[in-house]
């Protein structure tokens, strides 16, 4: 992921859309703040930056296809762009459970028509009222 | 849990832009009603639009950080974005509602304003007939809108279906009362003409208008029981001092009130339309404000 900060009006939507809380609002910048994931170390066969200065071995990184140990991985099946390898439950972590599965634009149909069929309805019943010629009692 | 990104301008853009969907459609539906009282309510609810709805943009581009650069979002159409929809809408629904509006302006005021203002178009009934049907759609989505912005976010209590729903019927509700009050406030010699029939015809229409609300904003609460969807949204919303301003506030004063007096026996819709009205905008904003502002604690 690439974040253009010249491009970005800091409206706050991605904070609100995000389910793991990542983006923050940049206090200096006034825009959005999200990691890179270090895609330009990755790219060149290196760690992410944060994972290779981590000095108590809290942050481990497992490059894609890496096959699964122990841990649990949270958000594999889901095709998640970062994927968690977890020991304890996901709530532990704040990360919400099950994962939020990437049915944006279905999800979203859904929402639209969840409002414009009952609200068309009442709409046509006020039109054909208002085209009626009798009188209110 | 979030930080308080979205504050009070957030709400105002909300609900203005609700209300100017709902004043559109009283304006189109009133032009379809005969005598001067309805002409009254169609020419203030046809003026209340453009200015409703660009109050609530001006709020929207207010609570950018970057306020100069709202022109970006009018560059990039994003199809999966509420956010990016929106924009697309409200340019459009504004500049139906400033053109519809063009029409109602009375002719002396109209022809003071440089070069479009004696435009001969203005004076044809047909093409503001058309203009009028073609925007209520438009008017319809923009209600729509408010409610899927919220809904389609990761925010426990704002991702509930049935928002859309209620974002329109509040939209509508608090969109024909204003444009009522308006025409009331500002038309004092057609008070009589307007409270025959106007007032009468309104009644009439939130007989299906406000159980509709109601019932999505019983909707609205019942989903947040659904197991799976966490017990702090329900928490937050129905209980505390947020419990007593939803139920009392949004759900008694915005909707159930003026419900209740709409299937009365009595004259009290009409001998205190003001109040009824005015509870009933109070209600539609207490609902955005307290939805915006909870969902972010």
């Amino acid at each position: 992921m690439e974040h253009r900060r010249e491009r970005c009006i800091g409206c706050g939507y991605c904070i609100q859309s995000c389910p793991f809380h990542v983006p923050l609002v940049s206090p200096a910048q006034h825009t959005m703040r999200k990691c890179s994931f270090c895609i330009q170390r990755i790219d060149h066969g290196k760690k992410p930056a944060c994972v290779a200065k981590c000095p108590s071995g809290a942050l481990t990184y497992y490059p894609p296809g890496d096959a699964t140990d122990s841990l649990t991985a949270y958000g594999m099946t889901e095709r998640l762009h970062m994927v968690y390898k977890l020991s304890r439950k996901p709530a532990e972590y704040q990360l919400p459970d099950p994962v939020p599965r990437n049915t944006m634009t279905g999800g979203q149909i859904w929402k639209w028509l969840g409002g414009l069929i009952p609200g068309a309805l009442v709409l046509a019943w006020l039109w054909k009222k208002a085209c009626s010629r009798e009188d209110e009692s | 849990m979030t930080e308080m990104t979205w504050a009070m301008p957030v709400v105002l853009d909300l609900f203005f832009a609700g209300l100017a969907s709902g004043a559109f459609c009283l304006a189109v539906l009133a032009c379809r009603r005969e005598g001067s009282g309805f002409a009254g309510v169609a020419r203030a609810a046809a003026l209340l639009a453009p200015a409703s709805v660009g109050f609530g943009l001006s709020m929207l581009i207010l609570d950018l950080r970057y306020k100069t650069r709202f022109w970006y979002t009018m560059t990039v159409w994003n199809g999966d974005s509420p956010m990016s929809l929106g924009v697309w809408l409200l340019t459009l629904f504004s500049s139906i509602a400033a053109l519809y509006a063009m029409f109602w302006i009375p002719a002396d005021i109209r022809l003071k304003i440089p070069v479009i203002g004696g435009w001969s178009i203005w004076s044809r009934q047909r093409v503001r007939d058309v203009l009028g049907t073609a925007g209520v759609p438009v008017a319809l989505l923009v209600s729509i809108y408010t409610g899927v912005l919220l809904s389609a976010t990761s925010v426990p209590l704002w991702r509930n279906p049935v928002l859309p729903a209620l974002f329109c019927f509040s939209g509508l509700a608090t969109g024909f009362a204003a444009g009522l009050l308006s025409a009331l406030v500002f038309s004092p010699g057609m008070r009589q003409a307007i409270s025959d029939g106007p007032v009468r015809w309104i009644r009439g229409a939130y007989r299906v208008l406000l159980p509709a609300y109601l019932l999505a904003a019983v909707a609205f609460v019942a989903w947040l029981f659904v197991p799976g969807m966490g017990r702090e949204p329900l928490i937050c919303l129905i209980s505390g001092s947020s419990g007593l301003i939803w139920w009392l506030g949004a759900v008694c004063m915005g909707i159930v009130f003026p419900m209740v007096l709409s299937f009365a026996r009595t004259e009290t819709f009409f001998s205190r339309p003001y109040a009824i009205l005015g509870s009933l905008l109070a209600g539609g904003f207490l609902m955005r404000l307290l939805l915006v502002y909870m969902g972010q604690m």
